[in-house]
């Protein structure tokens, strides 16, 4: 197999003082090769958003601390990088999808505006800016994305709010596309539709995409590998379908059981029996 | 408050507008202050002891050109100028490089003209010269120019009086608000830039930057301004130069403004969109300028409106305490400390000046009161 795109080896990140530290990141390693969908599980304090922020060294240090480990991606080592070169990768390479998107978008410009920042940041040769802008919300699924150019974040939907910063995202068309958790601050309905929309693009694109959740109901049929999250540590990884069928660690099966199945008759959700982890 | 109903896609901008005009405190003060700034723009044509034209033995001259300073000739010529440039910029813009070419050696031509002369200090006045055509500036005086008649109270001839020398106060109080305004916004502005500069970043890199920042302005704080400002003028040899004047009040007055836009920074930066902008590539300086620094704007634009208000106050009182600008040059301060010592029997001379820093100082703070409740989303819903 030649070199991965994304190699993460003994990452370990660390907040607090020194003497007794909190370790967000503890020995994390893993790989992604280029088109490859790989879903990151685990509950909130896992450590799963604190390793996305990472991959573009975009947690502040001071106070985050990158304790130990390598970041690789293309063969280049990520926390050694200059700022400058950081900051080609950001974006250009490497894109990201928060989890509000209401808040992630500037609220004092349009979004056309906030696209063609993006374009005009990474992509100077681009000769049409509004006409990339334009295809790029086409692409997203937003309709008559000519009208939107000049509307402000706060006169569009949570979905449509998400969509953009998907077509913010793939503007730049990154070899890697971080998605932190990018369904939790929406309703049921317009999270699948924002699913369907990851889905088309890892189809019709050669873009690897690392979705970050805590909904197990969400890797089934979309990610090729899952890594699962506790502590700071990965406690299991491997194809989705076999981690699924057959969950080796007590804390995978927890969070799997968390998922309430249509047609099961449950008085109270599972929650997770930690005593029984550890 | 009658406020139009809002009409889907408008820009913050207009938003703020629409609401600004609905006050009418804030729009007549804004009046007030576009009114004060043109008069303090045109006094030399407004009190003056030259004719604007006069036409004696056949000749027809323009007395009044040839006195004034460079500063004036640049206002009268830079002012149409860029109205010209706006108003035309549609054809401006179809040939860029041949028009900036031509304004920037325009602009040259003037400077160098300036440069090469000078303004002619004549004495003599056009009021009693005779003439068989003259036109004089509604105050035929200059705000420098002593006459016999001392202590007149408010008539026809001086319609705000004279004081101890027979100087013209409605003269000195025109071109004071020369001034006084330029002081006020100048000053003003160097307060902006440096409580932006400092707040903005200490808001947005924390740490130990920010503890720096924020002694630096606890200790600031704690010597009374005026204190800070006499010490700071003492420092400076010429006392005369407005631009000192300018320099110490806005360096002494921006510590406000630092808190704010630290709080502002340290608010916003806490909300995702900094980051995001910044994990599509943006530097630190990007996300500063062009991200967190628009979203601050409203409150920063507010606090600056009053702080316009407060260093025209401080000047006037440093005037008045004999430490502002010298003498001659009139500004509404020392108009009034001349009438200290006169107050008992001319109450004109503390009058007028007392009106006049009222007036802009209540117009300024209605436009802050106005803005402030403009970019207030909560105050909105009335």
């Amino acid at each position: 197999m030649s070199t991965p795109l994304l190699r993460v080896e003994n990452l370990g990140i660390q907040f607090g003082p020194p003497d007794d530290p909190v370790k967000a990141v503890d020995g994390v390693s893993f790989a992604m090769n280029a088109g490859e969908t790989l879903a990151v599980v685990g509950e909130s304090g896992s450590g799963k958003s604190v390793t996305a922020l990472a991959l573009t060294r975009l947690l502040a240090s001071p106070p985050a601390r990158y304790v130990s480990g390598k970041i690789e991606f293309e063969g280049r080592d990520v926390l050694r990088l200059p700022d400058s070169e950081l900051r080609g990768l950001r974006g250009k390479q490497i894109a990201y999808i928060f989890q509000e998107p209401g808040s992630s978008l500037n609220p004092v410009f349009t979004i056309g505006y906030q696209i063609r920042e993006a374009i005009e940041l990474h992509r100077p040769e681009v000769r049409d800016v509004t006409a990339e802008i334009i295809s790029s919300l086409d692409r997203v699924g937003i309709r008559e994305p000519a009208k939107r150019l000049d509307d402000y974040p706060h006169q569009l939907s949570g979905g449509m709010q998400q969509r953009v910063m998907i077509a913010m995202a793939l503007a730049c068309q990154p070899k890697l596309l971080v998605a932190d958790e990018p369904t939790t601050a929406l309703d049921v309905t317009i999270q699948k539709q924002i699913m369907d929309l990851l889905k088309e693009l890892k189809r019709t694109s050669n873009m690897a995409i690392m979705l970050i959740t805590h909904n197990f109901g969400l890797v089934a049929d979309f990610a090729d590998r899952v890594a699962v999250m506790f502590r700071g540590r990965i406690v299991e990884a491997g194809a989705t379908a076999e981690i699924l069928r057959n969950p080796q660690h007590a804390y995978t099966r927890a969070l799997i059981e968390c998922v309430p199945k249509l047609g099961q008759k449950q008085h109270r959700l599972k929650v997770i029996d930690y005593a029984g982890i550890e | 408050m009658n406020i139009p109903h809002e009409t889907g896609n408008e820009t913050y901008a207009q938003r703020i507008r629409r609401h600004f005009m609905a006050d009418s405190f804030a729009r007549n003060g804004l009046r007030v202050i576009i009114a004060l700034f043109i008069v303090a723009a045109l006094a030399p044509f407004l009190a003056n002891s030259h004719a604007i034209v006069r036409v004696a033995d056949g000749r027809v001259t323009f007395p009044i050109f040839p006195s004034l300073e460079p500063i004036e000739w640049r206002f009268l010529l830079y002012v149409p100028m860029a109205a010209l440039v706006y108003f035309l910029r549609a054809g401006f813009l179809r040939r860029p490089k041949f028009h900036f070419l031509f304004l920037i050696a325009l602009i040259a031509l003037i400077e160098v003209v300036l440069a090469v002369t000078h303004p002619v200090n004549d004495p003599t006045n056009d009021r009693n010269r005779a003439a068989s055509f003259k036109l004089m500036p509604p105050i035929p005086y200059s705000p420098i120019e002593s006459t016999p008649d001392q202590f007149s109270p408010p008539s026809w001839k001086h319609p705000c009086g004279t004081d101890s020398t027979g100087r013209d106060i409605a003269a000195r109080l025109l071109h004071g608000a020369r001034t006084s305004l330029s002081i006020g916004f100048v000053a003003q502005s160097i307060a902006l830039l440096v409580g932006v500069t400092l707040g903005g970043l200490a808001g947005y890199y924390r740490g130990w930057l920010d503890i720096g920042v924020c002694r630096f302005i606890e200790i600031m704080d704690c010597f009374p301004p005026l204190l800070l400002i006499l010490v700071a003028i003492s420092l400076f040899e010429s006392q005369n130069n407005m631009f000192y004047i300018m320099a110490v009040i806005g360096l002494t007055s921006w510590t406000g403004l630092a808190r704010l836009v630290r709080g502002e920074f340290l608010r916003l930066s806490s909300q995702p969109f900094p980051q995001a902008a910044q994990a599509l590539g943006a530097s630190d300086f990007r996300v500063i300028v062009r991200h967190l620094l628009p979203n601050a704007l409203g409150p920063i634009l507010v606090s600056a409106t009053f702080g316009v208000a407060s260093a025209i106050l401080i000047e006037s009182s440093l005037s008045f305490l004999g430490f502002g600008m010298q003498a001659p040059t009139p500004s509404w301060g020392d108009v009034l400390s001349d009438a200290r010592r006169y107050i008992d029997f001319a109450w004109w001379l503390a009058f007028f000046p007392g009106l006049a820093i009222l007036m802009t100082i209540m117009s300024y703070n209605f436009v802050g009161e106005g803005l402030r409740d403009a970019v207030d989303p909560r105050l909105k819903v009335k």
